[in-house]
């Protein structure tokens, strides 16, 4: 049996480790540093995008983008006449973050993707457009980890307990929103998987606040076990619900619609910088 | 200057190069794993000196690389020092759960070449962003709060990631015969 100590081992790695992970000191997220410029790139590039029929698999790929890795941009489905847009930070080209096929491609592999208890193909989500036009990404369900913050009542509802004693209906209530459920997705004990994170609640807020009526999709997914819901803002559709891990972490985005194109903006940064960047981007293309 | 200018300057203006260009990292080393700032500019000013001092033996390929070791068992040795029981310390005890050891001899400390290979061997495997936040807390002994920020991660990511990276290394070493012993 061998025995050493790993602390020292680790002083005697490769320095090419050492080097790789030295340099790596003092970059910054880069997906803060998108800039109007390659939004507007971004935007031009989706307006002649053909449908794409409802799938994710037919985006463009990070080389082929006009944005370059610190905003690369992805033209997904097609929305009704609408066209989605989804900028992200492109960290490891996670352009098929919502597949496990993404993990794969990012050398996480299949089994890195998975939590306890979760099989790999819990994990796969897919984009699909129903019958009625509505947009929904599809998580399949699995086990739900509830926040602190979150509580069932003595119905059974999920509520929030932190500082709105609410109801994730009643929350959407407030905001005039009718959060339709997708069947898909409840968790294991069949609860209804919406949950929304103080970040969302922030966020819905100074929407709100500013009186933004327009068709404003939000699908904000702050933790790793948070359920952002998406939302319309002054219409009554849900776009999708959406898991909150297995591949949909760390990242808050916003849907929304403007002058026909649909967009999806999506953060991946630093803790507390994704809203003010999300907010930034919206009001760089009118939106606020 | 470069990395030439600094080897084969045996001069203050070689010592000068030297700090100028490693300064930085030398003290992010020593303030990641020793919370006492003075404690950490002590010793950059240690392994400064160390290394300036061995400099033209070991004559390195890889400066960075080898700035980063002395650094770090620098900093290590003083940690050590300043914290009884021996690796009282949080960043020593989360690596416990690869491969914990009971012996800590001169001898064992320096004879881990078939670890050192199995852990290269490992490093290979991950993907680049999985070994600089391995490297990032582990070598660095960045707090994981400081070592997502440099992945671009979440602190809730860069845990789970951990987590499962040491479980990986775990699972590793113990396919090649490290393991615990009682």
């Amino acid at each position: 049996m061998k025995t050493n100590s790993i602390y020292e081992a680790l002083n005697n790695v490769d320095d090419k480790f050492i080097s790789e992970a030295a340099k790596a000191h003092g970059k910054r997220p880069m997906a803060l540093m998108i800039t109007a410029a390659s939004l507007a790139a971004a935007l031009a590039l989706a307006v002649g995008i053909r449908n794409l029929s409802g799938t994710m698999g037919n985006y463009i790929s990070p080389a082929d983008s006009p944005v370059n890795q610190s905003g690369a941009s992805y033209v997904a489905p097609g929305f009704g006449e609408s066209k989605l847009l989804w900028i992200y930070d492109s960290f490891n080209n996670r352009k098929g973050e919502f597949t496990s096929d993404a993990y794969e491609a990012q050398g996480l592999g299949k089994s890195e993707m998975s939590l306890p208890n979760d099989s790999a193909d819990d994990q796969n989500g897919e984009f699909t457009l129903d019958a009625d036009g509505n947009f929904w990404f599809n998580v399949y369900p699995h086990d739900i980890v509830i926040p602190d913050s979150f509580k069932l009542d003595e119905t059974g509802e999920l509520r929030w307990f932190r500082d709105l004693e609410m109801s994730p209906a009643d929350l959407f209530a407030e905001f005039g929103v009718s959060p339709l459920m997708n069947d898909n997705f409840t968790n294991s004990g069949g609860e209804p998987s919406v949950m929304v994170s103080q970040s969302t609640i922030d966020f819905f807020y100074t929407l709100y606040n500013k009186n933004i009526n327009k068709n404003v999709y939000f699908d904000v997914s702050y933790h790793t076990h948070d359920i952002g819901g998406a939302y319309i803002i002054g219409d009554n559709k849900v776009i999708s619900m959406k898991d909150g891990h297995g591949g949909i972490v760390e990242q808050n985005r916003a849907f929304f619609a403007y002058d026909g194109v649909m967009y999806v903006v999506s953060v991946c940064g630093t803790l507390g910088d994704e809203n003010d960047y999300i907010m930034d981007v919206l009001a760089d293309l009118g939106v606020l | 200057m470069n990395n030439e200018y600094v080897l084969s300057e045996r001069s203050e203006s070689g010592l000068r190069e030297l700090k100028r260009k490693y300064e930085r990292l030398i003290l992010m080393v020593c303030r990641s794993v020793l919370k006492s700032p003075e404690d950490a500019e002590e010793c950059a000013n240690d392994a400064l000196l160390a290394v300036w001092e061995s400099i033209e033996r070991d004559y390195p390929e890889n400066l960075t690389a080898y700035v980063c070791k002395i650094t770090r068992r620098k900093a290590l040795n003083r940690l050590r020092y300043n914290t009884a029981p021996m690796r009282s310390s949080e960043l020593l005890t989360e690596l416990d759960e690869c491969l914990p050891s009971t012996k800590y001899s001169p001898e064992s400390m320096f004879e881990s070449t078939e670890l050192t290979a199995a852990l290269n061997d490992w490093l290979g495997t991950l993907s680049e962003k999985q070994r600089v936040l391995f490297m990032r807390r582990y070598f660095f002994s960045e707090s994981i709060k400081d070592a997502a920020r440099e992945c671009r991660m979440t602190v809730t990511a860069a845990t789970t990631a951990l987590s499962r990276l040491r479980g990986s290394l775990k699972k590793y070493l113990s396919e090649r015969g490290f393991n615990y012993e009682n």
